[in-house]
This record gives structure tokens, sequence and C-alpha cells, in this order.
């Protein structure tokens, strides 16, 4: 009986749902269809100038009426830059325009935006969208070679600014820091100087074109002149009154008028990422960490002892561990000494078997550089006698020597420009009109170039403070290890100009410069440019990717 | 027996049911626009050099704002340049977003007591985006000269309109659970003079510590003659490794001036008396 009941139960409950079916639905199914947009897919990306105007013109398809869809009569437009790889809006940084075609100027900052268009259906009132994810809005400072001149005594700042593989030519770029004296005179140096923590002395902050108040940057530019140093933003390159480097020191070592570095950091690069150094160009070096002041003690000082001359060089890495030692030259007694990250200096202990004595050199330093990529020191010195030497050291933790040899080669008492190669360890030293390669390990010496009636007035194989070896503005060219030839990295640097009409005919070329054991460090010609002054110092506002 | 009744009863009951004839079911709710009940922040901005209004956050980073039930916007904030800003009022709306773009009706309330032609909106941007539930509106406000010597209020309404209504009236203050707080009303306070920091509230805060007691003339000394960029200090949470560089800097640039003998005076906020402002424990003595 009872599996009878559970057999009937089961089967009207099966039919209660089955009865359910004629439920009579009173909803509204009478549908036709709305006149929808199609807008074709727009590129994955492009690069706009700041300030350059940006075109782009859609392709809108309506689906069922056949009405065109510029008619502003039946459709509105919105143009918007906004958040960068995103299928929303999100954040909107500027509505470019409100018309079907896109010709609008962009007004925000350097930087990667998405961008955004919106059609909207009057009638249906029915909004489209398509997005484009990667609008690059470079600046006419975005990156690139920085190009100091001598225009007729006074300094000229140029870029050679990289967009895309191509290379534009920004003009005069101080001139759009009203603050500077005019004219400014004695161009000495100027150094992309990127910092491990904010730079935020003196007092740099600042309200960014994306809203975000900036405390500061971790990265500027400083430029040295005969009427002062000054700290240059790294975006647009301005400066303003209160960042004369001046305004770093808690107690300036003279007044403002005449307080005019040498040089900030290591010459065109920072001496180290975790110190801001200065040079007074009176054999005092000033040491300080990007969020204090400089005080009034000098770097040039005997931990115990005194303070010294010190030579207008730094030995020291720029991606170097913050603890190590720098090597700095004490021009009184003649010697090299170590500068501690605490700020003073401590005498150096020879090794067991010394090549030279760093505590009685007995000759002038005329060169100095350390290169991270082969860790060590590279020292060009000049006997009484006026014979050239190259020492070779490490005086980071341990101390080692590893080269000492006289430099007796063609022109080289008349050398004026030093550099190294950070991938060979190539010394290159440049007279007025050749430049000529010698190596601590191999014989020989080799005449690279000869510019004939042109003056050579600057040369450096640039650090970067990215890929050491082999940047060159492409973020995927650290993964190259192969070969070196393609990036500015591994490229020397010479600039010349003609001494008839110096003001006009400065050039810069790059040369990659082969192996000197393998192929005499033959030079294979690369970039040139032209339109400057006398070059006197270049140095690279690199980006970070 | 009684069992199987029940249950067949039961079934039955339900097969029944089915049969029932209902009318169509509607939503007849509607999106309700209303002001966040308690923003932690609002944004405001003035020009750039090229004419681009960059906005930045405002929370706790000054005194005056803490107060978040009226919203206390100050041009002091931008320094002494800009002759108009931006704040960018904050319009929610409940429910689905929707695909078309939807109007919102706000008008200045007549308790405002903001002088006409100060405050304004642009109608195009009185906009809640298709596909958005929320929108900021920019206020427009010029730099009045009065606004030196008052502080005015603006209130602003919620209207009804085509597409959002106005039902959702507000909410109980989590803070005071028996009092109801508007959504549909939001004042703003409007004044222009020198903003004090969070930081730098009483004589036990991190600005006390660092610059002695707070007055707006000891801000005109940071920001004018020390050049400590204004924007640094309403930080909410600035670095105290900057802070304590710049209590050195404060230091240094008191003792110039007393070895100058033209000592920097300061104004007294209670009394109004002058006096030689004081050196901070935590700038040291290096310049003395």
């Amino acid at each position: 009986m009872n599996r009878f009941i559970n057999i009937f139960a089961a089967l009207l409950l099966l039919a209660g749902f089955l009865t359910s079916g004629c439920y009579k639905d009173l909803g509204n199914y009478s549908y036709s269809p709305v006149n929808e947009l199609k807008i074709d897919t727009f590129p994955y990306g492009m690069t706009v100038y700041q300030y350059d105007t940006i075109r782009l013109t859609p392709r809108v398809i309506s689906t069922i009426e056949n009405i065109p869809t510029d008619d502003t009569a039946r459709f509105g437009y919105r143009w918007v830059l906004g958040t960068p790889d995103s299928s929303a809006v999100s954040m909107e940084y500027q509505q470019l325009a409100t018309t079907f075609k896109l010709n609008a100027k962009v007004v925000v900052g350097a930087g990667v935006y998405g961008l955004y268009f919106e059609i909207r259906d009057k009638k249906t009132k029915q909004v489209y969208m398509r997005h484009m994810n990667k609008v690059t809005v470079a600046s006419s400072t975005y990156e690139g070679w920085l190009v100091l001149s001598d225009i007729s005594g006074n300094a000229r700042l140029d870029m050679i600014n990289y967009i895309n593989g191509t290379a534009l030519f920004t003009s005069d770029i101080l001139s759009g820091s009203p603050d500077l004296p005019k004219p400014l005179k004695g161009p000495r140096k100027i150094c992309y100087y990127p910092t491990s923590n904010y730079n935020t002395i003196p007092s740099p902050a600042w309200v960014d074109a994306k809203g975000n108040q900036m405390a500061g940057a971790k990265d500027f530019i400083y430029l040295s002149t005969d009427k002062g140093s000054w700290k240059l933003r790294s975006d647009a390159l301005i400066t303003q009154r209160a960042w004369n480097t001046w305004y770093e020191f808690l107690l300036p070592p003279e007044d403002s008028a005449t307080f005019a570095p040498a040089f900030v950091g290591a010459g065109e690069i920072p001496a180290n990422t975790s110190y801001i150094h200065v040079y007074d160009g009176k054999g005092n070096f000033y040491q300080r960490g990007p969020l204090n002041y400089f005080i009034n003690a000098k770097a040039n000082h005997m931990s115990g002892g005194n303070d010294f001359r010190a030579a207008p060089f730094i030995g020291r890495a720029v991606n170097g561990v913050a603890n190590d030692y720098a090597a700095l030259y004490d021009m009184d007694l003649k010697r090299f000494v170590r500068l501690a990250s605490s700020g003073v200096c401590v005498a150096l202990t020879n090794p067991t078997t010394p090549l030279f004595d760093f505590n009685n050199v007995g000759m002038d330093l005329v060169w100095m550089k350390t290169m991270g990529t082969l860790l060590n020191t590279f020292a060009v010195m000049k006997d009484p006698a006026g014979d050239m030497w190259l020492l070779v050291f490490d005086v980071r933790s341990a101390v080692s020597q590893t080269a000492k040899m006289k430099l007796d080669f063609p022109d080289i008492k008349n050398a004026k420009y030093f550099a190294l190669d950070k991938n060979y360890g190539t010394l290159y030293y440049a007279t007025d009109s050749k430049v000529y390669a010698v190596h601590k390990d191999f014989a020989g010496c080799y005449l690279l170039l000869d510019v004939g009636s042109r003056k050579i007035s600057w040369m450096d194989q640039h650090t970067f403070t990215t890929y050491a070896k082999r940047y060159n503005g492409d973020p995927t060219s650290g993964t190259n290890t192969t070969n070196l030839e393609p990036y500015m990295a591994n490229w020397l640097g010479v600039a010349t100009y003609d001494p008839a009409d110096p003001d006009h005919t400065g050039k810069l070329n790059f040369y990659y410069s082969k192996s000197f054991q393998t192929d005499q460090a033959v030079l294979v010609r690369k970039d040139e440019y032209s339109g400057f002054g006398k070059i006197v110092s270049v140095t690279y506002r690199e980006r970070a990717q | 027996m009684k069992k199987l009744a029940l249950f067949i009863f039961l079934i039955t009951g339900v097969l029944l049911f089915s049969c029932k004839k209902s009318g169509l079911m509607q939503f007849t709710a509607r999106s309700n626009v209303y002001f966040p009940v308690s923003p932690d922040k609002y944004s405001a901005g003035v020009a750039d050099e090229k004419g681009s209004i960059v906005y930045g956050d405002f929370s706790n980073n000054a005194k005056d704002t803490v107060a978040v039930d009226t919203l206390v916007t100050n041009f002091g904030f931008f320094g002494n340049g800009p002759k108009e800003m931006y704040v960018l009022v904050t319009v929610s709306v409940m429910g689905d977003t929707s695909s078309v773009d939807r109007k919102v009706n706000l008008t200045v309330d007549p308790s405002s007591t903001v002088p006409a032609g100060i405050v304004s909106f642009d109608p195009a941007t009185c906009i809640i985006r298709h596909g958005k539930s929320s929108a900021s509106i920019p206020m427009k406000i010029l730099r009045d000269p009065s606004l030196a010597t008052n502080k005015y209020f603006v209130t602003l309404n919620l209207g009804v309109t085509d597409q959002l209504s106005t039902d959702y009236k507000g909410e109980l203050v989590a803070s005071s659970p028996k009092k109801l707080k508007t959504c549909l009303q939001r004042t703003y306070s409007i004044t222009d003079n020198i903003p004090q920091p969070t930081w730098w509230v009483g004589g036990n805060s991190i600005g006390s510590y660092y610059f002695e007691e707070y007055s707006p003339t000891k801000m005109k000394f940071l920001t004018e003659s020390l050049m400590i960029p204004l924007s640094f200090l309403l930080q909410n949470q600035p670095n105290l490794s900057i802070v304590g560089s710049y209590s050195q800097a404060y230091n240094c640039g008191l003792a110039k001036a007393r070895k100058a003998g033209t000592p920097v005076m300061d104004v007294s906020l209670t009394t109004g008396q002058t006096f030689p402002m004081k050196s901070s424990m935590a700038g040291g003595t290096l310049c003395d």
C-alpha cells in the first residue's frame, strides 16, 4: 500500500510541475529592435606631442536606420583622454572634443592615457563607446640627450628628444625659465641626477599634470654655470629661484651672488644615486642625502683631521652600494683617500704588494672615473716631469690595485678629454682634433678619429643609470646581451665645432667602439646631430619605462 | 489513510495554485540621486600654467576640512596666484547604471550666503554619464577680494528630473545614530586665508614639535621666506624626515635673522601680540 502511495504522490507532484507550464504569461514581448551604432576598432596605441593636435576619424555604422553618423542633429559626440588600458574612462584627464572627427590640442602632461570616443543617439538616448588603450603624450623634453652649448660665452641648453625612435630637436630649453639670469654666462655642466629617494631639498614640490601632489621627484637635471647652479624639473626642464643650489645649503659656503658650483654629482652623471654631491670649483665637495640639506661640513675632510683641497673628481659608481667608499684625491698631499658614507674621509691602506703608494702618489690627478661595470676606478695622472700615467684601483670595500702604466703614447701630453669604455675597458683620450684608444691590459695605441680642422670640445661614453650597458631608450633592450652595437650606452660621443664659427657649427657624433683586443677599438659611425654652439657638456634624460 | 488524504489535499492545492491568474508585476522604483553622506575627501583644483585644471585631493590635510559635514574649501590651499578655483561636487545615483546620460538638477539654495556671481556651474557638466553611477561636477569659484575677510557658505540642492528622483532623503550618521543627515543638500564654505595643517594643531602636535606653536605668520615665513611648498605642508601625513630637514632650515632662518639684527617676528593667534619667533627643539642649533 505504502509503495502505491509513494508512486501516486510522485506522479501527482510531476503533474503539478507540468501543469504550471500552463501559467499564462502576461509579459509584453512586442519588441522591436532599436537602431544600434557599431564603432570600428581603433589602433592599440598612438603617440602625440603635448600641445600638438591629435586627429582621428571614427568609422561608425548604423545598424537599422540608414542615417549618416556624423549628423549632429541626431548624434552627440565626446572624445576624452582618460585612464589607459581600461574599457571605461574611470579617471578623466581631458575632454578633447565634442565633434564627430577628433581634431584637438592635447594639453595634458606627458604620460600614458587612454582615448575614449562616445557617440550618443539623441533619439534613442543610447550611448556607444570605443577606446584606444594607449595614447602616449610626449613632451618636447621627454627623453634624450641634453646638450649644453657655449654661445658667445652664454649657456644654451638643447635636447635631442627621442619619441618612438624618432629624434627631434628642441632648442633653447632654458628660455622657459624666467627666473634664470639673462644672459646666463659661462656654461659648465649639465647633469641628469636620479636619486634613490625623493630629492626634496630645496622644496621642489608641485602638482603634476595628473593632479598628483608631488613632494618632489627622484630625478632632476642640474645645470651649472658661472652665474650659479639650478636644478631643473625633469619633465618640463624648468626651474625657479628656489631651486638654486645655494638653497640646498643650510649654511651656504658663500653668498648667493657668488656661489657657482663647478658641477653637481660627478660631472654629467650622479656620483651615486644615494647621495647628492656638489663640487664648488675651489677644492671642496659637499655631500647630502636626498631628503636633507647640505650643511657646512665638507666631504674633503679627514676624519679627526683637517680639510684638504680635493681634485674635481669623485670616484664612485653610480649604482654602487650606499655604504661603498668613494675615492677623492688630495691635491695638497697628492694622495688618494676614501670618502665614507658618513661624509668624511679616511686614509687608505696600501695592499700587501702595492703598485703605487696611495698616500704618496707624487703626481697630479688629470682625470678620474669609477666604472661600475668594470669594478674599478681609473685615474690618469701627470708626474712632475710631465709624463702621463694610468692608475687602476678599487677602494669600495677591500682595497686593491690593478694597474700602473705609463701612458707613453702619441699626443698624450696634449690630451684634453678622456673617456672609458664600459664594456672593454678601453681608455680613450682626445686632443683638439684626434681621438686615440689605449688599454691597461693590451699593448698598442690606435688613432680612432681625426676631425681635421674642426676642434673637439667634449668626449664621453655616457653612463646610464638604467641598463648600464645596453640602454637605447627601449626597455626591451635590457635583455639583449649579445650585440652591443645598436645601443647608445655603448657609443662614444664626440662633440666638435668649427673654430671660425663656434656659435653655429657644433656637432655631436656618436660611434660604437669595437673591442680593443680583437678589433683595435675601431669606431663605427652611428648618429650625428648638428645645430649646436660649442658643446661643453652632454647628459641623457632617462625615462622610467 | 489519513496521511494519504492530507497529502492528496496538499498536492491538489499546489496544482490549483498554478491556475491562479496574476497581474503583471511591475518594478516601479526610480533611480535616486544623492550626495554621498560622509565624504572622506573632495577634490579642488586650479589651472596650471597652460590652462589645464589640475585637481588635488583634500581630505584631512588642513584643519578646516576635518569637519566634513560642511566641506570647507580655501583659496589659501593654492597660494596667492590663482584667480579661480574648481571644486568637484560628487553626486551619486542609486540602482544600476544607465546606457544614457542623465541630467542632474543642481541648484543653489536661497539660504546661501555667498554673493551672486562667485559660484557657478557649467550646465553641460551637470550630467551622470552613461555607464556611471556618480559624477564629479566642477563648481567654479571666483577669488573675490571679500573672501579674505569673509567666510561664505553655499548650499546646493538636488532636484527631481525626468530620469532621477530624490526619494533617498538621508541616512543616520554612524557616529551619531539618532541624527539624520540629508543626502539632498551639501554645504560648502569658501574662504581665502592661510590654512592650518592638521598635524600642527595643539601643543603636542607634530607641527609644534618641529616648528613650535602654529601661527599664520609662521606659515607665511615657512612658505615665503624658506620657500617650503604649501602643498607639502598641507599633506595629511608629510614625510617626517623632510619635516625634520625643514625644521633645521626653520631654526637656521631664525638664527640668521637674529644675527643680522632683524629677528623674525611672530604674531600670537590669541592675543595679537608681536614677539620674536621661537626656535624649535627639533630644529637644533646648527646655525646658532
